[in-house]
């Protein structure tokens, strides 16, 4: 095997540090600096954009297959005679690149946006130092070839998410949305730490390289490594907002709305299909199931609840939670190349919906509800053309980046034989094209709802539309079909052939060689060639527009109209009643044993105390004739013999107890000393 | 009888020396003019604390004093430094919190050294005896201690029910070291050890246990662990916050390096698990406490509506934590435990002294009280924050690479038990994190109410300034910056597992 490592280029560390030092100078210097510093930030994370397309490029330049790697000595574990090393490692792979450019895109063009929609806002600097905050756990997250340094990016990204769900305080709500978010992922955080240090037992270090050589050598046992593998992927769970924790991602729309495009539409919710995708090869197939089967019904289960919403933003994050297990699917089936494709994709064009939604709440005053909206097409011309476009794309359809990317994870799904999740990828996808046509109908279309928020409404200012144009445009799939030829996707060249995968090959029964050397394995049937489904899934994704747009372009049904039916539709709207299953099952739980620990101290510990306290009582009445009798006798006696002596030592005498202890312990304290130092030592 | 070495004690001789100038100059001096009694106490600490830190280099570790019976060994001196550095900081907020009471600095101050002491004396003993009458010193000071306040009626129940529990966790220590003298015909710790290897267990091998099982038992109360963790929110709410702050990190601290001693005796002179603690009965013993103190601690401090009382509950899955570190009965264990308990020095003291600041603004301890901190005084709030953050583990910051090490020792037992006590550990890790953030929420997502002025233009004292600043930077280096403490951690754990 050739060696594939070259060094790292000597500016990668500077893509985090530029935001990291722009956060400083924001964080000390923020309300001082003109514009309240947002030009700082945004140079900040600018130079970060402009180093990760330098180092794409540089990377893209390298045979297929190689990739960049550094690794600085951390600290160091000596349980052992040579001891155990642990690496600030940064590794630069396809995956790591796109994924850089990604969130240093989006990033930049948040922040643009964010000058104009949080302008004038009370803590306008503040707001911009946790953004860049943010971007540094992000990158670092990103950059990490070490699983001890990526999980502290993922707690940070965790962080700096809570600061901002929270941003606006002022309503008590968004501190209650902050806290769950941060539990919520928490308890996935859990199972990844746990899988972890399962990696570090056997494996004996948690660097990448280092993992995958030890599970391609065999040193992990079958069933530890696939509980490693879920609990592992359990941090992606919670992370991305998959069943069963997806609980937390709507909630996470109180943060102000430039926060819900950058962390809970494009960046940190995708940081666990990354996850999933970089650390693929140590998952079994039995994990794989497992993943794949997540993704699915988490896909499925939150396109349901989108019909049911009527806020744009809870529409948007439904959308998005259904989006992540799409990726997930494309993971667990077989193919984190065509999972991290979508993310791509997926980080641009929801990125536009969030910031287009955000720019119609700044126009409508802070109003979310689709009941206040109607008819905005023509006040909003460029948030409208770009929200449709970007629309077209998160429904599959053919031109728009959505379509290449969701056809390659249902291409995947197919060829790999999971029929079920294939069809329910499928139903999913037509009802994305179902809910979407219904938001775009109701914001957009009609008549207008709430005529005063209406007439007040105008087009945002040019710091909010250009991102929204310059996101809208990577929704086109031109942009992901450059170069590429006919079998080979442009997808091809980033993901197949990440950093490890030609030195430590999957081996498992379940042939992924794509994985290894980015060509079709052999067992992959040459009936699925003939892309049949890709029709299907086009004709699907336009009825679904279709009737999304005939259902409500009649006026008949109003916005609240229900379309799924009615027993669904009762589930669906309440979420599946998961958050109060977790309230009775958990905190119920934690409730009656904090009463529990109450009830110990209260009764149990008072009453021993009351009781020691009688028994003393009887034992001091008991001994108190003794008392009277010798105590006092002793003492009385001890203070007649001092009365006499008084008048010697009548100025030792100051009638302060402390002063008696002093001399006491004095004296023998210097005997001790004398003791020691001369008859013994 | 030449063996007396006494100069090797120079920290102790310190210490006691102090504690007679105190004394003296206390009695000397007028109630209203006790600044001297802070300088001598501050001059002693320091000396003492830098003269064993210097043994460091210029000792010739390990060397033993008095026959034997006291030792100095690269864990007692990381140890001690520990010690210092706790009783440093806890002066620096009794500095603040004594401005507040008129009457008796000069025992104040003489209790707490005597307690600092104790602690050093912890870190040197060979034997039980020592070790019996190192914690009992340490024990009773704090039994004074926390009932200082004694106009205050909370203070003294604190102070009845630290008593009364503490002489039963006394009677039950006492009686195990009683049962181990039986079996092993000695009070020395590493006869323990011998006794098991020179089958001199035979018959005596279930006196030896039962003498381990109470001596365990009773170091718990030190410690805060399941069985003995009653008394700790009730003692921590009532006693004066530094004296809390002492108790939370000393007085555990002393008792786990205590636990360490005689889990050390207990295994074989190769650092093997010897013949009782490889029974695996000890490690599922030390699991169940570790796993119930976890819970308890944790679920406990869910709806606690007093800081104090929180910090207590915390501090018993704290406890917990560290156990985890203890019952890996390996040097990778023990290296956890003494960086856990490094990085729970910054962290947890970081938390009281910012508690300290507010409440002698606020006279009250109430969770709600601190609402809008963050806005009025944002240093305070953050130092308050990174600790709570600590303490639940976020990296990058100490408590997180504390909990690291700890799972990494116990994890790679890699038996059934190791992985049950982990995942406890790890649910309860995300527990925590719900009344931590409370807390949090309460500094900067709640405004304080219209008029309460309380909270506005806290002044604080340069010694706690200074107190404040290093424990900021040492959360965070400990979090991140890990390599030369790591490496202390692993050179005390190694001296320990060296002990002869």
């Amino acid at each position: 095997m050739p060696d594939l490592a070259h060094s790292l280029p000597a500016y990668v560390p500077w893509i985090i540090f530029c935001p990291a030092l722009a956060g400083v100078i924001q964080h000390f210097f923020g309300a001082k600096l003109p514009r309240k510093g947002d030009l700082v930030v945004i140079a900040g994370i600018g130079a970060s954009l402009a180093m990760s397309i330098a180092l794409m490029f540089q990377w893209a330049a390298l045979p297929a297959g190689h990739y960049f790697v550094e690794a600085w000595e951390w600290f160091r574990l000596t349980p052992g005679a040579d001891g155990i090393a642990f690496d600030m490692a940064i590794v630069v792979d396809g995956l790591t690149a796109s994924l850089l450019c990604v969130v240093t895109l989006v990033a930049t063009l948040v922040f643009v946006f964010s000058t104009g929609y949080m302008k004038g806002d009370p803590r306008y600097e503040r707001f911009f130092f946790w953004l860049s905050f943010f971007a540094v756990a992000m990158l670092i997250l990103t950059l990490a070839d070490n699983l001890l340094m990526l999980f502290i990016g993922w707690e940070l990204v965790g962080l700096c998410s809570y600061k901002l769900i929270g941003f606006w305080s002022e309503d008590l709500v968004n501190a209650e949305a902050a806290k769950k978010a941060f539990i919520v992922t928490r308890v996935g955080d859990v199972g990844m730490l746990l899988g972890m240090l399962v990696f570090y037992h056997y494996c004996g270090t948690l660097s990448m390289r280092g993992i995958f050589a030890g599970v391609a050598a065999g040193a992990v046992p079958a069933t530890a490594l696939t509980w490693a593998g879920i609990g592992l992927f359990f941090g992606a769970v919670g992370k991305s907002a998959q069943f069963p924790l997806q609980i937390w991602l709507p909630d996470a729309m109180a943060g102000p709305t430039p926060v819900s495009a950058l962390i809970h539409a494009a960046t940190m919710v995708a940081a666990g299909v990354y996850l999933a995708a970089r650390m693929f090869p140590v998952f079994t197939p039995d994990a794989l199931q497992y993943i794949a089967w997540t993704g699915g019904i988490t896909a499925f289960l939150a396109a349901l609840v989108a019909f049911t919403q009527t806020d744009i933003k809870k529409v948007l994050a439904y959308s998005t939670i259904s989006q992540l297990g799409y990726m997930m699917l494309g993971v667990g089936v077989g193919a984190p190349w065509a999972g991290m494709f979508h993310l791509t994709t997926h980080a641009m064009f929801k990125a536009c919906l969030f910031l287009g939604s955000g720019s119609v709440i700044h126009a409508m005053h802070h109003a979310q509800d689709l009941k206040d909206m109607g008819g905005l097409r023509k006040k909003m011309p460029v948030t409208f053309y770009t929200f449709v476009l970007s629309t077209l794309a998160l429904a599959g359809i053919p031109f728009t980046s959505g379509f290449l990317s969701k056809d390659a994870i249902l291409i995947e799904a197919l060829g790999n034989g999971h029929i079920v999740l294939f069809s329910l990828g499928l139903f999913s996808a037509f009802l994305t094209a179902f809910y979407m046509a219904r938001m775009v109908w109701l914001c957009f279309f009609g008549k207008p709802r709430n005529q005063e928020k209406f007439d007040h409404a105008h087009e945002s200012p040019l710091s909010m539309t250009v991102p929204l144009i310059i996101l809208a445009a990577f929704a086109v799939s031109f942009w992901f079909t450059l170069g590429a030829g006919p079998e080979d996707e442009f997808a091809n060249q980033f993901y197949r052939t990440p950093a490890y995968a030609q030195e430590f090959p999957k081996t498992d029964a379940v042939a992924h060689a794509y994985w290894v050397d980015g060509k079709k394995p052999a067992n992959w049937h040459a009936s699925h060639g003939p892309r049949w489904f890709q029709i299907v899934a086009m004709v699907l994704g336009l009825i679904g527009l279709g009737v999304g747009i005939a259902l409500f372009r009649s006026g008949r049904r109003n916005q609240n109209a229900r379309i799924l039916p009615a027993g669904v539709h009762e589930l669906a709207a309440g979420k599946y009643y998961m958050d109060e299953m977790y309230l009775d099952a958990f905190v119920g739980a934690a409730n009656k044993t904090a009463d529990g620990c109450r009830w110990v101290d209260e009764k149990l510990v008072d009453g021993a105390v009351n009781l020691s306290g009688a028994v003393g009582l009887f034992i001091g009445d008991a001994s108190g004739d003794a008392d009277d009798l010798v105590v006092d006798g002793a003492v009385n006696l001890a203070a007649d013999a001092a009365k006499g002596a008084g008048a010697l030592v009548g100025t030792a005498q100051s009638g302060r107890v402390r002063n008696y202890l002093a001399m006491a312990i004095g004296v023998t304290a210097v005997s001790i000393i004398v003791l020691v130092f001369f008859v013994i030592g | 009888m030449r063996e007396f070495n006494v100069a090797l004690a120079a920290p102790e001789w310190i210490l006691s020396a102090t504690i007679l100038v105190v004394l003296f100059q206390d009695a000397r001096t007028r109630w209203d003019n006790k600044g001297g009694l802070g300088r001598t106490t501050w001059l002693g600490l320091l000396l003492a604390t830098g003269c064993a830190m210097l043994q460091g280099w210029f000792v010739d570790t390990p060397a033993t004093a008095f026959l034997g019976h006291y030792g100095v060994d690269g864990f007692s001196i990381v140890c001690k430094a520990i010690f210092g550095a706790t009783a440093l900081f806890v002066m620096a907020m009794a500095d603040t919190w004594l401005k507040r009471v008129d009457r008796g600095h000069g025992e104040f101050r003489l209790l707490a050294l005597m307690a600092t002491l104790g602690m050093f004396f912890v870190c040197s003993v060979r034997d039980f005896a020592g070790l019996f009458v190192s914690l009992e010193l340490i024990t009773v000071s704090f039994y004074c201690l926390t009932a200082f306040k004694r106009n205050d009626e909370r203070a003294i129940e604190a102070g009845i029910k630290y008593v009364v529990l503490g002489a039963l966790a006394t009677a039950f220590l006492l009686l195990g070291i009683a049962f181990i003298y039986g079996a092993t015909e000695s009070l020395w710790f590493h006869k323990i050890a011998l006794t098991e290897a020179s089958d001199g267990v035979g018959g005596n091998a279930a006196l030896l246990e039962f003498g381990l099982l109470l001596t365990v038992l009773g170091l718990c109360f030190k410690i805060a662990a399941v069985p003995f963790q009653v008394w700790t929110p009730d003692v921590y709410e009532g006693a004066a916050s530094p004296v809390t702050a002492f108790l939370s990190m000393g007085s555990k601290a002393a008792g786990f390096v205590l636990l360490l001693k005689v889990v050390r005796a207990c295994l074989g002179p190769d650092g093997d698990a010897g013949i009782i603690l490889a029974t695996g009965a000890w490690a599922g013993l030390f699991a169940l406490i570790a796993a119930a103190t976890m819970l308890y601690g944790n679920l406990g401090a869910l709806w606690q509506g007093n800081m104090k009382r929180l910090l207590g509950y915390s501090s018993i899955g704290h406890a917990g934590y560290v156990l985890m570190g203890v019952l890996a009965f390996n040097e990778a264990g023990f290296a956890a435990v003494v960086y856990y308990l490094m990085a729970y020095l910054f962290t947890v003291l970081g938390v009281f002294a910012v508690v300290i600041i507010v409440n002698g603004a606020l006279r009250s301890h109430a969770i709600t009280d601190y609402a809008g901190l963050g806005r009025k005084s944002p240093f305070l709030a953050l130092v308050l924050t990174c600790g709570l953050l600590s303490l639940a583990g976020v990296p990058p910051m100490a408590g997180f690479f504390g909990k690291f090490l700890v799972f990494q020792a116990v994890v790679q037992l890699g038996t059934p038990v190791a992985y049950t006590v982990a995942f406890v550990g790890a649910a309860g890790v995300v527990v925590s994190m719900y009344y931590y953030l409370c807390v949090v929420k309460q500094l900067y997502m709640v405004e304080a109410p219209e008029g309460d002025t309380r909270l506005d233009g806290l002044v604080v004292a340069k010694p706690l300034k200074a107190v404040l600043w290093v424990c900021l930077i040492g959360i965070f280096v400990l979090g991140f910056l890990v390599q030369p403490f790591v490496a202390m951690a692993q050179d005390a754990a190694e001296a320990l597992m060296a002990a002869r």
